[in-house]
């Protein structure tokens, strides 16, 4: 039987062949509408964009490969949502409020930063831990706890044994850590890099702990940590043999300790930076020992001589990087006639020694493989020295020449003209500069990336023309050049559009149109100093509203500036982290309140010598949920009660405060103790 | 006659016929690189058109001409930025589901990686367009995420 076949085509015609029985005409009409209905609904889903066909797989190797805020694919659909969920692997918390909902959602992270995050104590981890089901802790390998100083040992331990896959743990600046949160330390049994900086009351019992319990480290940091001594060092050494990256920098270790460390025989990076009692007896145990080591950091150890270094390097002819910074007077011979045997050698940083133009010749000569060469305060540094080290070392990448008060634009012409590599170049001091080796410069090395030229009193607008043709410069330090004004400020906002940090730091000629163009030219800066810039005025101050993606402003002791601008600044500057208005006195309580409300990404703000009052520095301390670091020194129109008032409401959450000396003893111990428990330091001017 | 045997090896053709009908030739060593189409030739021999169901006449030319330039190893980045060029978004999709299908390693990759860009700091209205997904959220749920998206967190990917 032949169907009646409808007016339009498609694909299924055994569901409508059924519908096409003969009928009544009036029927019919009303089945074919239905018929033109359908048909237009299934045209509407075929039309429909061609990724229904996406399963999940391929979603998430898309979405693995976005680099930027993956944040708003969540937002997208729920199927979004959970894949996101699933696939994150690093989380960086700024906000407790949603602290546990976030981590019961996100599963399979592998790496907590809760270093940002106030008000982790002892009780936010047992809440965490005890709340339904614990999964987000499975997976972890790497946790950042650096200034946690809220979080105890219980807390501690409690977080380390709940994951089982624990690698990597950080928790330096917890100044109050010792022992017992060495002991909690020691459970992470799979540790392999660790990093103590600054946990002051740690002692030998418990390093011994983590020896003991972490036989798999690999890398481990121990700067500051002043109690530890010699005996756990050896202990140290003895167990845990996997060491390849050691930093006992600032530490009360002797010679001994070498002896020890010598024994470690995967060690490749040394870091002893001011360890005063090691000496050369110690540098030569290291002679024999660690044969694959391939960094050693001496600097500031005042008992370490030419003969000692010459030792260690003696003995590792496949050393890479050699720091000795402000720690020997001179290179003796012997030294120098060593470094040619290293060929390896990228990195030579030996800051504050006298050299000679031969020691500078022999370098030039030896060290072909060279990419960093710090000379910052160096006695003897010439032009004819600087001509015959970069003409030996054409791969020069980074070159430190701070307070070379010799150096001359012969010089740099001839740096410009060897190593067109040049990426850092650290000028600072040097006076003798002018806009003619600025123009070789600005002529040959285009990949130049950093520049600074603090204090450089040659350097005025048309150097800093020449210095705009290299267009990938990120860093430029001005400071203290006040021969620079808005026409060449102009001139770096038009070219060098990848700036993100630029210091103009007492440069006081420069004026609201200099800031005008920086803020058309170089939106993606994220640092700007502007401290003494004293013409400014609020109609700058607005134009660098309009920087998006600035975090750091110093606006220190401008007089002009307003309410106005700060409130501009306050509501454009979404990411502004770091304030500093010390001295602003025009400032009063309206921009301070638009700070309170809107710059809710603060985390650290100088309103010293300002003026603001009682309610509104409540109001500040309480609302900025994120401030970690305040200094509230000589605010003459605030009373004792009112700071009070304000400490209380930031109490717990803040990390330090610093407030005047004459207030030691009006605000109340009570508050003093409170802040002391909760881990808050309190700084006196 | 080994000299030649080789040659004709390795200038082999195979023919490839895509699912609306046309059919298209292709070099035996491009074909080694997608991996469903070797798959097919090591299971029906390769003397025959090999049938390719979800691939078409408009994308498998593209993929062609890729692994032409692939097995010479002449691909540069200037090629890729001229390949993707004058491809707007649906024929970049296409192409990927293509790709995919005939798992094409390498092509895969590359427009894996050239929609990630497309997608790149765009806002969620975008992203929803593109794949062609509704908004399931109740304005509640929406606003709870959005709120949490601003204030709570950071993903570290490099340095932060």
């Amino acid at each position: 039987m032949n169907p009646t076949k409808p007016r339009c085509n498609f694909n299924s015609p055994s569901l409508f062949r059924s519908l096409t029985k003969p009928k009544s005409t009036q029927i019919q009409n009303i089945n074919i509408l239905f018929f033109i209905f359908i048909y237009l609904f299934i045209e509407l889903m075929l039309s429909e964009s061609v990724f229904c066909l996406l399963t999940e797989d391929l979603l998430i190797r898309i979405l693995d490969r976005v680099n930027s805020d993956r944040k708003s694919l969540r937002l997208v659909c729920k199927e979004f949502h959970r894949v996101e969920s699933t696939t994150r692997k690093t989380i960086r918390i700024l906000r407790i409020e949603f602290l546990l909902g976030l981590l019961q959602k996100y599963c399979n992270i592998e790496s907590l930063d809760l270093s940002v995050c106030p008000r982790i104590d002892d009780g936010a981890v047992s809440v965490l831990l005890s709340h339904g089901s614990v999964n987000w802790t499975r997976r972890i390998k790497r946790l950042v706890l650096s200034r946690a100083t809220g979080l105890g040992y219980v807390g501690l331990e409690m977080l380390i044994r709940a994951c089982p896959l624990l690698e990597a743990v950080d928790v330096s600046h917890c100044c109050g850590y010792g022992d017992r949160e060495a002991s909690a330390l020691s459970c992470a049994v799979r540790l392999r890099e660790l990093n103590m900086d600054k946990c002051l009351g740690v002692t030998d019992i418990g390093l011994a702990k983590i020896a003991v319990g972490c036989s798999k480290l690999e890398s481990l940091s121990l700067k500051w940590c002043l109690e530890i001594s010699d005996l756990g060092i050896d202990l140290l050494s003895k167990k845990c043999l996997e060491l390849k990256f050691l930093d006992v920098s600032y530490l009360k270790v002797t010679s001994e300790s070498l002896r020890s460390i010598a024994s470690l025989l995967k060690l490749e990076v040394f870091i002893m930076v001011g360890c005063y009692l090691v000496d050369d007896v110690g540098l030569r145990f290291l002679e024999k020992g660690c044969p694959l080591l391939k960094a050693i950091d001496v600097s500031r150890c005042n008992c370490v001589s030419p003969s000692g270094l010459l030792s260690v390097i003696s003995g590792h002819e496949g050393l890479e990087q050699m720091d000795a910074r402000y720690c020997l007077s001179e290179l003796s011979a012997p030294l120098i006639n060593g470094l040619k045997n290293l060929n390896h050698l990228n990195i030579i940083r030996i800051n504050g020694v006298r050299v000679s133009d031969f020691i500078l010749q022999i370098i030039g000569t030896n060290c072909k493989s060279l990419v960093e060469l710090g000379l910052s305060k160096c006695i003897g540094v010439t032009n004819m020295g600087i001509m015959q080290v970069v003409s030996g070392c054409g791969n020069l990448k980074t070159l430190d020449l701070t307070c070379c008060r010799s150096i001359t634009d012969v010089a740099i012409s001839t740096i410009a003209n060897s190593c067109p590599n040049l990426a850092c170049l650290k000028l600072e001091s040097c006076d003798m500069v002018t806009e003619v080796g600025l123009y070789q410069l600005g002529l040959s090395c285009l990949m130049l990336e950093e520049l600074d030229l603090t204090d450089c009193s040659g350097v005025n607008d048309i150097a800093l023309k020449y210095i705009s043709r290299c267009s990938e410069l990120v860093r430029l330090k001005l400071g203290l050049c006040t021969n620079i004004s808005d026409i060449g400020l102009a001139h770096i906002a038009c070219n060098c559009t990848k700036l993100t940090e630029l210091d103009l730091y007492r440069c006081v000629r420069i004026g609201d149109d200099g800031l005008a163009a920086l803020a058309t030219g170089c939106n993606k800066l994220t640092m700007l100093n502007l401290s003494y810039c004293n013409r400014m005025t609020d109609t700058g101050l607005k134009c660098i509203s309009n920087l998006g993606e600035l975090s750091d402003l110093e606006l220190r002791a401008i007089p002009n500036i307003t309410s106005i601008g700060i409130k501009a600044v306050a509501i454009n500057c979404k990411r502004l982290a770091n304030l500093d208005l010390k001295h602003c006195e025009k400032i009063n309580d309206s921009g301070f309140w638009a700070l309170a409300f809107y710059a809710q990404n603060l985390l650290q703000i100088n309103m010293s010598y300002c003026n603001v009052s009682d309610h509104v520095l409540c109001l500040l301390m309480s609302n900025l949920k994120r401030l970690q670091d305040a200094k509230l020194v000589h605010l003459t129109n605030v009373t004792v009660q009112g700071l009070e008032l304000a400490l209380r409401s930031c109490c717990g959450r803040i990390k330090k405060v610093k407030l005047q000396s004459s207030l030691r003893f009006s605000i109340s111990s009570e508050i003093l103790e409170t802040f002391n428990a909760r881990g808050c330091k309190i700084r006196w001017d | 006659m080994a000299q030649e045997a080789s040659s004709s090896t390795s200038s082999k053709t195979i023919s490839l016929k895509t699912g609306d009908g046309e059919i298209f030739e292709i070099e035996a060593s491009a074909a080694k690189q997608m991996k469903t189409v070797q798959r097919l030739i090591d299971d029906l021999g390769d003397d025959i058109t090999i049938p390719l169901h979800n691939v078409f006449s408009k994308e498998l030319p593209k993929i062609i001409e890729y692994y032409k330039k692939d097995i010479t190893g002449e691909i540069t980045k200037d090629f890729e930025a001229e390949f993707v060029k004058d491809l707007n978004d649906d024929e970049v999709k296409v192409l990927f589901l293509a790709a995919n299908y005939l798992d094409a390693n390498k092509l895969f990759e590359f427009l894996s990686q050239n929609i990630a860009d497309r997608l790149e700091s765009k806002s969620v209205e975008y992203v929803r367009k593109y794949f062609g997904v509704e908004n399931d959220f109740t304005p509640e749920e929406e606003s709870k995420l959005r709120e949490e998206r601003a204030w709570s967190f950071r993903g570290i990917k490099e340095d932060e």
